[in-house]
């Protein structure tokens, strides 16, 4: 049941629906980015990635990624400064699509379409990937959601964009690549060669690793938040590709609580300080971490335990790359608990993401372990 | 709802409410723990007669024997016990009814741990109980406590991690298994297993090398956490779990080396924190390095695996908590006066505090293993384990019983130290009108005091048949040589004669004359001798010298070897792998730069330049088509 199809989607729409609210409340308040261009590329890009989730065609899914590339180009740039921070993004996740378009078309080609048309993009149609076609699709999932060697662009991105524009990247955007890897390479009727596999591991839990390295190494807190995003990011996508039903409920469910937690944790900067934040902040970290009972943990122990069956060595990895969340978010937490900012909505933002981790983690808890 | 639910469930509750009622706080408070107490004692004394498991949403697993009954009483004994002194004690204090809160919580999910019954709720209980301490010590922190509570969030964060690694690990290959199945450690899994969730039990009780968060946090920490955390809870859940891994979950008598492992790292434990302890010059840090040392003992007596060293290990993790919480306590109360813990700035208290002298000197003789106390008991039931070593043909024994014995003499070396410093000696001016704490400050660390002497005199009877033997999986065997209670009695009788001689003779007052040093008086202030000053010569002998120096500067800290080899790795991961990525892209950028230079140079707009692009054009397509 968890892993039907129709759960799945709707799952991924309720967990992109809360950043978004989030985001669209806070800015009524917020005067630099209430404005006519700002709503527009919003729905846009929420619209795009609707349409990503519920769709089951190539060129449809193509489509709409570059829409969201757009889209996010856009909103980064809404303030009309540091244009080069925003091109940085654009170039980075049109080279990225480009290789990608070159990939479906080989896929088409591998299995044997005579004729072009809507129909032959369709996922069903699709009974096998080569490991190349395999590599150069996912090199436009590892440009929108950071993996190794294309994260680049997302640091800078971070260090310039105002506060609710950060929150729709980490929440929405670059949750993307990692939504169409799920669609695609998940599925149990496409014989994908396992080599291509073992290639994704490797990338991801070295991404997983160095970005936490260097979030620990990093002093601002925008720049570690942004490179804190690149470790988690990339641990979903190594759930995802041990390819075990382990995995991919724990990235599933990692992908929710990223989305909560990440977004809280960048409001906080623009939060007043009192009791109800400081809670909220450190449920948002604790989840961050992966403690009990909180949801950050049972994904993270269903990943941990999904790339133990795999190998032993894999499992050990995983935890170092734990031990560095730890290791920066008791960094940036001392730090983020000074910043006073003075918006009330983004108060309540963090105490409601905040007591959803717990509430979320409690339930999902009770159900999982019921099941497996 | 059965008293498992209502032994977490209660206390939760009416904490709840009294952090919303203002006018009737302290009352909820208490009645949350002495809820928890009382189906404490229910549990204890169901444990006794069967073993019960209980389901609850299918998830989390209670099940309940000798060993957790015994357990869960002491945890809420404890919880109680420090509520009772806190309400006093930190009376203004400004987050006090958070601070209550986290008591009761801790408390219950402390119960909680000792109730799981299986890998997942263990792992579940706790993690929870780790948000709640990383919570507890935010309260706490003052305004430089800011690294101590890193310092000690990571060490615990860490051994959990390590401890879940090893729970996945058994989790993946036997399945979510209940505590009793006594695996052979004979395989890789199962040893690696092992070994992680030792990690995790040595962090939470405090072992070298993971100890090094709790010396730090006695600086930024007021008393009562102290004697909460890292004094009593810790040692009972972290000890706990270490013997339920050893000879429930695990079967450690079958493999010879993990014992050794467990009775080295005990060895060590117990010589280096005493040594550290005996030169601090601050109460709460000296308290807090003992509170390491004890450990060792604990850690020794499971790793001996006889029955007898084992069950004196958990003997002495017992008396442990109860003196070690009695120490903090009266320190504590020493502090609540004076606003001082550098042992160079007290002296004289004992007349003025006579209650709370009383219950610190029983305290600091059991630590010490002075006889007829409780702690002199289990040292002795540790040191026959390590004996019967012999007869198993391990012949690493003497060095183990020599750290042991060592180890208690210093013990007594720095509570001699520490008792004189604070209690005896003279009394500075300004603490003349210093009057005794009131009862609800006094009575925690008097009844656990009364308990050091109770269970010295009546350790056979009392703890050892009623609480320890039960809990253990084996069959002791009697020993012979000490009776407690002849002892008793003989020392009674020689105090008395000793008494009877010093009445007989005429009490001399003591004369007080001027001292005359480099031709002028002394002043008053100048006079007052301290007790800081009493081991400096072992800082300068020659072998220890360079410990002192390296342990001071935190070499021996394994969070700085942590940190740094971390930073290390941050620092390579930024300055290498980053920097060349960013490299590559950049050539990129600046190579396709060039090249749209060039496209649009030849965009000139002159006729015959296009017609040479032309021209070029068809002799490349001509060679193509000959070749």
């Amino acid at each position: 049941m968890i892993l039907d199809k129709n759960f799945v989607n709707q799952y991924l729409l309720f967990t992109f629906l809360l950043p978004f609210l989030a985001t669209l409340i806070y800015s009524f308040k917020d005067k630099l980015v209430r404005n006519f261009e700002f709503y527009l590329f919003l729905i846009l890009l929420i619209i795009a990635s609707y349409f990503i989730i519920i769709s089951n065609n190539l060129l449809l899914i193509y489509i709409f990624f570059e829409i969201s590339t757009l889209a996010t180009w856009r909103l980064v740039l809404i303030r009309r400064e540091n244009i080069k921070a925003g091109n940085y993004l654009l170039y980075f996740n049109f080279a990225g699509a480009i290789l990608m378009l070159i990939g479906i078309l080989l896929i088409l080609t591998e299995n044997n379409i005579e004729r072009i048309s809507f129909e032959a993009f369709n996922l069903e149609n699709i009974y096998n990937i080569s490991l190349t076609s395999g590599i150069l699709l996912s090199c436009g999932i590892f440009t929108k959601s950071a993996i190794v060697p294309f994260y680049n662009w997302l640091p800078p991105v971070y260090e310039v964009s105002p506060i609710p524009v950060i929150a729709l990247l980490c929440g929405i955007a670059e949750n993307l690549g990692l939504i169409i890897f799920y669609k695609i390479f998940t599925s149990f009727w496409l014989e994908v060669e396992s080599s291509f596999y073992y290639f994704v591991i490797i990338l991801a839990i070295l991404t997983s690793i160095i970005a936490g390295g260097i979030a620990y190494f990093e002093k601002e807190i925008k720049r570690i938040l942004a490179y804190s995003t690149i470790s988690q990011l990339s641990f979903i996508l190594l759930g995802f590709a041990l390819k075990n039903e382990y995995g991919i409920i724990g990235g599933l469910i990692l992908i929710l609580s990223h989305a909560l937690a990440k977004p809280g944790l960048f409001y906080k900067m623009e939060a007043k300080e009192d009791n109800g934040t400081n809670f909220g902040l450190a449920l948002l970290s604790l989840s961050l971490m992966g403690i009990p009972p909180l949801l950050g943990f049972v994904g993270k122990l269903l990943i941990i335990i999904g790339s133990l069956k795999i190998n032993i060595f894999l499992g050990i990895l995983a935890i170092i790359s734990s031990l560095f969340t730890l290791l920066y978010t008791l960094k940036f937490y001392p730090l983020l608990k000074k910043e006073k900012g003075e918006n009330i909505i983004a108060n309540s933002i963090v105490y409601i993401f905040g007591l959803l981790l717990l509430i979320f983690g409690i339930i999902f808890l009770v159900y999982f372990f019921k099941i497996l | 709802m059965s008293s498992f639910e209502l032994l977490i469930v209660l206390p939760i509750i009416f904490g709840f409410l009294g952090y919303l009622i203002n006018f009737l706080r302290n009352e909820f408070y208490f009645l949350g723990a002495f809820l928890n107490f009382y189906y404490a004692i229910r549990i204890f004394l169901m444990s006794r007669k069967i073993e019960i498991t209980r389901k609850i949403f299918d998830v989390l697993n209670f099940s309940i024997d000798k060993l957790s009954g015994f357990i869960i009483l002491f945890i809420s004994l404890f919880t109680l016990l420090i509520l009772i002194y806190s309400i006093r004690y930190l009376k203004y204090y400004e987050k006090k009814k958070e601070y209550f809160y986290y008591l009761l919580l801790i408390g219950a999910i402390g119960c909680g741990i000792a109730l799981a019954g299986d890998i997942l709720t263990l792992i579940i209980f706790w993690g929870i109980l780790l948000s709640l301490i990383f919570g507890f010590f935010q309260l706490t922190t003052k305004n430089n406590g800011e690294s101590a509570f890193i310092k000690s969030i990571f060490i615990l964060g860490l051994s959990d991690f390590l401890l879940i690694l090893g729970l996945a690990l058994l989790f993946i290959s036997y399945g979510n298994i209940s505590l009793n199945w006594r695996l052979s450690l004979n395989n890789t899994i199962n040893i690696l297993a092992f070994i992680l969730i030792t990690i995790g039990c040595f962090a939470k009780a405090g072992a070298i090398p993971l100890h090094s968060w709790i010396p730090d946090i006695s600086k930024v920490m007021p008393a009562s956490t102290m004697a909460f955390i890292p004094a009593s809870l810790d040692k009972l859940l972290g000890i706990y779990l270490l013997l339920r891994a050893s000879y429930y979950l695990f079967d450690l008598n079958t493999n010879f080396i993990l014992k050794n492992y467990l009775m080295i790292i005990g060895s060590i434990t117990i010589l280096a924190a005493v040594l550290m302890a005996l030169i601090q010059k601050e109460a709460m840090r000296l308290l807090s390095f003992h509170a390491v040392s004890q450990v060792g003992y604990m850690v020794l007596g499971i790793g001996t695996g006889i029955p007898i060293g084992i069950a004196g290990g958990l003997f002495h993790m017992l008396n442990n908590v109860i003196y070690k919480t009695a120490l903090f306590l009266t320190t504590g109360q020493v502090e609540f006066w004076t606003k001082e813990t550098k042992i160079e700035k007290l002296g004289g208290l004992a007349t003025n505090m006579p209650i709370t002298f009383t219950s610190f000197l029983i305290s600091a003789l059991a630590i010490s293993g002075i006889p007829p106390l409780n702690g002199f008991f289990s040292k002795w039931m540790v040191y026959q384990g390590v004996i019967y070593l012999y007869k198993e043909g391990n012949y690493l024994f003497p060095l183990y019983l020599l750290a042991a014995m060592l180890g208690s003499i210093l013990t007594l070396a720095s509570f001699l130290k520490l008792t004189h410093s604070i209690f005896l000696g003279e009394r500075p001016k300004e603490y003349e009108r210093i009057k005794e704490v009131n009862f609800s400050l006094w009575f925690p660390s008097t009844l656990l005091a009364f308990l050091c002497v109770l269970f010295g005199i009546l350790a056979i009877p009392l703890p050892l048949k009623g609480l320890i033997y039960p809990s253990l999986p084996f069959k002791i065997e009697e020993f012979g040589f000490w009776q407690p209670l002849l002892a008793f009695i003989l020392i009674i009788l020689g105090t008395i004669i000793g008494f009877i001689i010093y009445l007989l003779r005429t009490i001399k007052k003591v004369e007080r004359k001027e001292i005359f040093v480099g031709g002028e008086m002394l002043k008053e202030e100048e006079r007052h001798f301290s007790g800081d000053q009493f081991y400096s010569p072992i800082k300068e002998a020659p072998l220890l010298s360079k410990g002192y120096e390296f342990g001071e500067e935190g070499s021996f800290d394994f969070y700085n070897y942590f940190k740094a080899i971390f930073g290390v790795l941050s620092l390579l991961f930024k300055k290498v792998i980053d920097y060349i990525l960013e490299l590559i892209y950049q050539v990129i950028a600046y190579l396709s730069e060039i090249f749209g230079g060039l496209l649009r140079k030849i965009q000139s707009g002159i006729l015959s330049d296009y017609l040479v692009v032309i021209f070029i054009g068809i002799i490349i397509i001509l060679l193509i088509l000959v070749l």
